[in-house]
């Protein structure tokens, strides 16, 4: 195949390879959980990350990854929910909302103030372009450990996600595993920002693993189907891009949800049966 | 000196004795100075109105809330492995397609990483068989009545091979027929493996049938006693309510006449 000659288009579908799996298997429990607002305002924060890194080294001359400045604040923000969520009588969407636009706010108006506007697009809707090998490197490690999390704390942190209570008995440290979830969405939020852009990567989570929930018959199949459906909506959506010479972030998205949507009749077909 | 409510002539051993418990939310008691012991072999209903403590006390045994104050003192032999509750739902989108050996395998094993196949874990469908519901081991929990959950919920309990079990509201959405079945599924619990049962449920008509003793609690402890004993009317008003009590009159047979024994009244 031409791609596979030309760096970027090889980077990016190796990215594709990578980041769709590892989104998908992550979102089996954002579903089960029932974030996915909660992971979308992490993403939208992301927004706020990079502004944050280009302040730091515009004011300070500190020149950080951005994807380091972006994990820490999408990890302080998480931890700022959570602890609201424990703390205060709001409910958690309310929470969300105003932590997710409160941050979003934040980062427009520091980039504006730096006069930093060529890279909103980018920063939105991902520019998988500029992916390098060790960007590749990242995006292995990610999949790597999300699905080493998964497999090693599937049983006691899908008890926990059920019962809490029939955790706490069990001796499953649920507020421990409920961190180090909320972590892992902040890795894959820095991460996955250059695929798919703040505003559009909660999607590659949350859509495969919806698509799934509607086929599986059952939880392990629960298990398999959602990453499959991440790799082969993100491939096909990078191939797609190529041939359409479209944004691949949006492409890869629209074919995610193209596929839910097919799910969705096929569900509906069902049930009418 | 706190009194012991127990039948002091039984014989069996103590399973749990609470020594003047008391738990707080913040600065607020939840429930005060209870004294209890729960025999083996025996089912305690622990009635009351709603925000009476009931599944505070429920979650103090189960180590789920700190105590302000008393203890808990277990039966040395006790396990905490031995100790099982059944909640009242559980916490996720029903939609989720979780099945019910998928569900029950959560409580085997603690090693394994995966779901295992139902029909290769043959623990899990004698379970599912005591409480006859083998088969729904591949139905999702999503679809099932309020009857088959606590079923499934008791078949995930006795996993644990338990000798205490504790019960948040089990007869909570069950339909006539559904009662029917928890009721002698948790009568052969006591009698026939001896299993020490407390109980928390609104429905007075279960609780009078079943139980061998029934605790009144409303932050403290009202009244305890045989169900003849506390079935009375004016234990319950004191509890209920006038309104409560006239639709509860329905079940239950209010109008015979005292029994010479009193229950212990704390008051």
């Amino acid at each position: 195949m031409d791609f596979w000659n030309i760096d970027f288009m090889r980077n990016t579908f190796l990215s594709a390879l990578l980041l769709g799996p590892a989104c998908a298997l992550l979102g089996v429990f954002v579903t089960l959980r029932g974030m996915a607002f909660f992971s979308d305002a992490l993403a939208h924060s992301a927004l706020t990350g990079v502004a944050l890194s280009l302040l730091l080294q515009e004011l300070l001359g500190w020149n950080i990854d951005p994807m380091l400045v972006v994990l820490l604040f999408s990890l302080g923000l998480a931890t700022a929910m959570a602890y609201f969520f424990e703390r205060t009588q709001l409910r958690p969407d309310t929470i969300i909302s105003f932590s997710f636009t409160g941050s979003v706010a934040l980062g427009y108006i520091l980039i504006s103030m730096l006069g930093q506007y060529r890279i909103i697009d980018g920063l939105l809707f991902g520019s998988i372009y500029s992916n390098s090998t060790p960007d590749l490197l990242k995006q292995l490690t990610l999949l790597v450990t999300i699905t080493t999390f998964t497999l090693w704390q599937l049983r006691p942190y899908t008890l926990a996600v059920l019962q809490p209570d029939l955790a706490h008995i069990q001796n499953i440290n649920t507020r421990h595993l409920n961190y180090i979830f909320s972590l892992l969405i902040a890795v894959t939020v820095s991460i996955t920002l250059k695929m798919a852009g703040a505003l559009l990567l909660s999607a590659l989570i949350v859509t495969p693993a919806a698509a799934a929930k509607l086929l599986a018959p059952n939880f392990r199949f629960f298990l398999i189907l959602a990453p499959l459906l991440g790799t082969g909506a993100a491939t096909a959506g990078v191939l797609l891009s190529f041939r359409l010479d479209s944004p691949t972030g949006p492409t890869i998205v629209l074919t995610n949800v193209a596929i839910l949507i097919l799910c969705l009749l096929q569900a509906s077909l069902r049930r009418r049966a | 000196m706190p009194s012991d409510h127990s039948i002091a002539s039984d014989l069996r051993p103590a399973l749990l004795k609470l020594h003047n418990l008391s738990v707080a939310y913040g600065s607020e008691l939840a429930v005060q100075s209870i004294n209890l012991t729960l025999h083996q072999g025996e089912i305690l209903g622990l009635i009351g109105p709603n925000g009476a403590g009931k599944s505070t006390l429920l979650k103090a045994i189960l180590g789920l809330v700190p105590c302000h104050e008393g203890r808990i003192e277990w039966l040395s032999s006790l396990r905490k492995t031995q100790v099982a509750y059944v909640p009242q739902r559980l916490e996720i989108d029903l939609n989720i397609p979780f099945t019910v050996a998928e569900f029950l395998s959560l409580n085997t094993a603690q090693n394994r990483w995966w779901f295992p196949q139902t029909k290769a874990d043959t623990r899990i469908c004698q379970q599912l068989q005591r409480v006859d519901a083998l088969h729904l081991s591949n139905k999702a929990l999503g679809h099932l009545s309020g009857g088959e959950f606590q079923r499934v919920c008791i078949a995930y309990a006795l996993l644990q091979s338990p000798r205490l079990l504790l019960l948040d509201e089990p007869a909570t959405g069950i339909d006539h027929t559904g009662a029917l079945l928890l009721e002698a599924l948790l009568r052969k619990l006591r009698d026939e493996e001896g299993l020490g049962i407390v109980m928390i449920s609104h429905d007075l008509h279960l609780v009078g049938d079943l139980c061998d003793r029934v605790c009144c609690l409303n932050r403290q402890l009202c009244s305890v006693g045989t169900p003849d004993e506390i079935m009375q009317e004016h234990f319950l008003s004191e509890i209920y309510g006038r309104q409560r009590l006239l639709l509860s009159a329905r079940h239950l047979d209010l109008r015979k006449p005292l029994p010479s024994s009193n229950p212990k009244s704390v008051t």
